[in-house]
């Protein structure tokens, strides 16, 4: 909700959907030196639709150090649920396949997948240029590997679970991607890239299920504690 | 009666100062036969040098059907397969510069010719393909990659070859840089785009009427083994030589350079049926339009003289017929533009559930 005092809390954490999860931890177990801010509801807490970044921002917050997460979802987007012509694609660190899909060059899937992520990416250039402290762009849950079948999921994901679920191997890449398009704008623009929290991953890199959402796209409390540790790990070092 | 000379009764086009273009550059049209015209339905493939992809680009606006067999994936949007050069010529093959590019591309396609060049680096460490150095900005994810992508590009090339109605190939250079092992040719010289020079490796061939003439001959027999009823059209570049490795003037080079294609297609030509030379390089060149199809660098052909060249291609070759067939993608890509909405409205509720509630 938009008050009009200026708070001082030392760590803001910013972004869209994947603060959820750490609002969640942090209303399980409340900690003075975060404030947390979801676009999408704080400037617009009837609708919670909004999606623009307003200057007066620098003006709600002056913290000494920021964890952002715009967007978030594009690779979901991309690849999720099936397409109706399946694909797969390489990537400099992956040149695995599975059987009868179309291959698409990395090189158009990444110029793809920029596109669909510059929405977000603005966000974080313009809170570059409103703030001078320590920003760091947090990264994407990991995909995870096989839907947990104890899960329920949302209506509206069962709702296209006919169309199937991607291969565990091109979500790990569609991630994987989306992961270093984001690391690339952090290095343009002066921003520092935190990874994935390890403990959150299975030996082949995908979310645990015990981080998993009841959505399979976004992490949970647990997940968001972790995060919290991570981030004062960051914020103190 | 006999004639007093034997140029009386003859048409006006055999006569310099009857060419209205000579009034009105605009009009000036060199086209007076075709042995064939093309239904704008029928399947018309390009390749060439770099001013094929003009022909291409407007073959496409006029309605032809330019075909193109080497498509991304339909969740690409075309603005970006663009950048990638899809749809610049029929198949991603790039610039083919010389007749022997383009026999030793079908060659490399049907599994013919494999060179021992593979897979080349440039300098700041890009995976690119020694025969299309400048297919894909950025290059190839890995060589993994390259050699699937080559696979994917070779099925397109042999598709293009017989499904083809209508070939038009633009010949645009008689230099050229081979590997002296296996007699491979490049593009681009190595170390331009990739690639290391290495001169003891590399050589440089100044091809010959009679080395272009048998390239094409051989190229269109291969064609016509494959696809029997194709038509030709075979064209020369107005665009001058970037460079020239024969030191002497890069103009003298130019005017040799063309001076050879422009015999060999005639050779060519006059050896194949229902293969035409099109006069693209004498519209541009030619003295009736004063140079004004030049840009500032002397070199590159602006779109009103592309637009010049295509006119008269229209009004010769072309042919009232039936619609061109629509592109069998165009349901797959509206497939996936629906089903990517749909997914953007699904990720949209479940951002917003997970404000609501998240366990």
């Amino acid at each position: 909700m938009v008050n009009n005092t200026t708070s001082r809390r030392p760590i803001l954490v910013i972004g869209n959907s994947h603060t959820t999860a750490i609002a969640a931890a942090l209303q399980a177990t409340p900690d003075e030196r975060f404030d947390l801010v979801n676009l999408a509801s704080y400037f617009d807490p009837v609708n919670r639709r909004n999606k623009v970044l307003p200057p007066t921002i620098v003006e709600l917050f002056q913290p000494r150090q920021i964890f952002a997460t715009f967007g978030g979802s594009e690779h979901s987007v991309l690849g999720l649920l099936e397409a109706p012509v399946k694909f797969d694609f390489m990537t400099p660190a992956d040149s695995g396949l599975e059987p009868g899909r179309e291959r698409i060059n990395f090189a158009l899937l990444r110029a793809t997948l920029a596109q669909a992520m510059q929405n977000g990416l603005n966000h974080l250039r313009h809170l570059r240029k409103l703030y001078d402290c320590p920003i760091t762009h947090l990264c994407t849950p990991a995909p995870f590997r096989d839907l947990d079948p104890d899960h329920v999921l949302p209506r509206v994901f069962q709702e296209n679970l006919h169309l199937g679920v991607s291969p565990a191997s091109v979500r790990r890449k569609l991630h994987w991607t989306h992961s270093e398009i984001a690391r690339e704008t952090c290095r343009e623009i002066g921003v520092d890239f935190m990874e994935v929290p390890p403990e959150s991953l299975d030996a082949d890199g995908y979310l645990l299920a015990r981080y998993r959402s009841k959505d399979p796209t976004h992490g949970n409390h647990r997940y968001g504690a972790l995060m919290i540790k991570h981030m004062l790990e960051l914020a103190d070092a | 009666m006999p004639k007093r000379h034997p140029y009386i009764g003859m048409p006006d086009h055999q006569f310099w100062k009857n060419e209205p273009g000579l009034h009105e550059p605009k009009r000036f049209d060199p086209v007076v036969r075709t042995s064939f015209t093309i239904a704008k339905h029928e399947p018309v493939v390009t390749a060439g040098s770099c001013f094929a992809q003009h022909v291409a680009r407007h073959l496409a606006l006029s309605g032809f059907n330019f075909h193109v067999t080497e498509k991304p994936h339909p969740l690409i949007r075309a603005e970006i397969a663009a950048k990638f050069n899809y749809g610049t010529f029929t198949a991603r093959y790039g610039n083919l510069y010389t007749s022997r590019q383009l026999k030793q591309l079908l060659q490399r396609a049907y599994g013919l010719f494999e060179p021992i060049e593979s897979v080349w680096r440039t300098q700041d460490g890009q995976t690119v393909d020694p025969f299309r150095p400048q297919i894909q900005d950025g290059g190839f994810a890995s060589e993994a990659e390259l050699l699937a992508d080559r696979e994917t590009h070779f099925a397109a090339v042999r598709e293009a070859v017989e499904s083809m109605s209508v070939f038009v190939f633009t010949l645009g250079l008689t230099e050229s840089w081979f590997d002296r092992r296996d007699g491979a040719v490049f593009p681009l010289a190595p170390g331009v785009a990739g690639g290391v020079y290495d001169e003891q490796v590399f050589g440089f061939e100044n091809f010959s009427v009679e080395q272009v003439v048998a390239d094409m001959q051989w190229s269109i027999d291969f064609i016509r083994e494959r696809n029997p009823e194709v038509r030709l059209l075979l064209t020369v570049s107005p665009v001058p030589l970037n460079a020239t490795a024969v030191d002497r003037h890069v103009f003298v080079s130019t005017t040799y350079s063309k001076a050879v294609l422009r015999v060999a297609a005639e050779q060519v030509c006059e050896r194949n049926p229902l293969c035409d030379y099109f006069p693209s390089y004498e519209i541009i060149t030619s003295p009736y339009v004063r140079g004004a199809y030049y840009a500032q660098d002397c070199r590159e052909v602006l779109d009103e003289g592309v637009r010049h060249v295509m006119g008269c291609f229209l009004r010769h070759y072309g042919q009232l017929g039936p619609e061109p067939v629509e592109p069998v993608q165009t349901e797959a890509n509206n497939a996936v533009s629906r089903h990517l909405q749909a997914m953007q409205d699904v990720m949209e509720v479940l951002c917003d559930e997970e404000r609501i509630t998240n366990n």
